[in-house]
């Protein structure tokens, strides 16, 4: 009965994905077409999700900004060659990520954090329930400690470490999908996923079993 | 507390690696931050398709302001139907300050490159003024969006100022206008 349930939400999750794929098709199309309304839905579609990930890899709000504009606006540039061997996503995401790798490199001897500030009604309670053990129920105090902490450990990281497990563990992509994004195999994706927890693992030994 | 309890109590607040990367999903920008980040979107990609294909900033402006239109109801809709040509006019280096694009709906936009035109500066007013006639005689402008950085007008007078000047030359009718370089 379980495994029937399983495999029913399974089968639902690619219903859904496939639906949203053909969706994303549909605008891409008219887009080539020359409907620019139609990327403005895509962009409203996916901009917190593009915006999340080149924010945590930059741990900069106005650089997220900028990176996420630029990576749009190239999006928008090049869709005539979009062919749909992959799913818009994908190869938006593979903009997005190239684009702001390209940017630390460029960058990488400035290290300026600005971080969004922690939405706390989503913070998980499992967190919220350990800083409040820690910092004596000052739930804020504990937070803003964490999420500096966080984010300065991802920032030890090597670019490409911080992307993987960002993929992986914030936005919830699969082995297969950060392959296609980063151009490299699925192997190289385990292995960087697992070196990058050891070491966060080891920068956070403060919170972490 | 004795060293075993205070290790019991030191492992039930440790947390995994995973469960602390989920904190990140809570750093968020705030509504504010995405009106400004839209506004910003638009006039980047107005820019970028100004400078290279002038007929993506014909459909982007085109598809701009026809949402606008939608979601201005009826009465700002019979308003804004007047919405005129883009006029592309060449620039005199190519480079410079960009289109500015606003951020409430626009009547008529003029902006650079205008391959299509001759390049004396005389033909080029001429063919602004002739323009903005047969706009105003199908309707009434509201907002006119002009390149600070158009090649016409003299050495003392911006392209914005003549487009507001030719705007005032032909009787704009009472109706509002207002050209600038930051709507």
């Amino acid at each position: 009965m379980a495994f029937t349930r399983a495999t029913g939400q399974l089968a639902g999750a690619e219903a859904i994905a496939s639906t949203q794929i053909d969706e994303d098709l549909a605008l891409v199309t008219s887009v080539q077409n020359g409907d620019a309304q139609a990327f403005d839905a895509l962009m409203r579609k996916y901009r917190e999700r593009i915006y999340s990930i080149v924010y945590n890899i930059t741990a900069n709000r106005e650089d997220a900004a900028d990176l996420t504009q630029e990576s749009f606006i190239r999006a928008y540039t090049s869709i005539g060659r979009f062919k749909g061997k992959s799913s818009f996503f994908t190869w938006l995401y593979r903009i997005a990520v190239n684009t702001t790798l390209s940017h630390v490199k460029r960058h990488r001897m400035r290290r300026f954090f600005s971080f969004d500030n922690i939405n706390e009604e989503m913070a998980p309670t499992e967190i919220v329930e350990c800083l409040a053990q820690r910092h004596a129920g000052d739930r804020s105090a504990g937070l803003a400690e964490l999420q500096e902490k966080l984010n300065e450990a991802l920032q030890k990281l090597s670019p490409k470490h911080r992307t993987v497990v960002i993929l992986f563990e914030i936005e919830g992509l699969n082995h297969q999908e950060i392959a296609q994004i980063m151009k490299t195999s699925e192997g190289t994706v385990r292995s960087r996923l697992h070196y990058a927890k050891q070491e966060l693992q080891s920068f956070l030994q403060d919170y972490v079993k | 507390m004795p060293q075993h309890l205070k290790t019991v109590q030191k492992e039930r607040e440790a947390l995994s690696v995973e469960q602390l990367l989920r904190l990140k999903k809570a750093e968020q920008p705030d509504r504010a931050f995405w009106n400004q980040f839209e506004k910003q979107m638009h006039q980047r990609m107005f820019q970028e398709a100004m400078h290279s294909r002038p007929s993506l900033a014909r459909r982007f402006s085109a598809a701009l302001l026809h949402s606008r239109i939608l979601t201005l109801g009826a009465p700002a809709a019979a308003a804004l139907l007047v919405f005129g040509a883009v006029l592309y006019m060449p620039t005199a280096q190519g480079t410079g300050n960009g289109p500015i694009i606003a951020d409430s709906a626009v009547d008529m936009v003029v902006s650079v490159n205008a391959p299509a035109l001759d390049r004396t500066k005389a033909s080029r007013e001429s063919f602004v003024r002739d323009n903005l006639q047969m706009n105003l005689d199908n309707g009434r402008y509201l907002k006119v969006m002009a390149a600070a950085d158009l090649p016409i007008g003299g050495a003392q007078v911006s392209g914005i100022r003549y487009v507001a000047d030719q705007l005032g030359a032909h009787g704009a009718r009472g109706d509002v206008l207002f050209a600038s370089n930051s709507f």
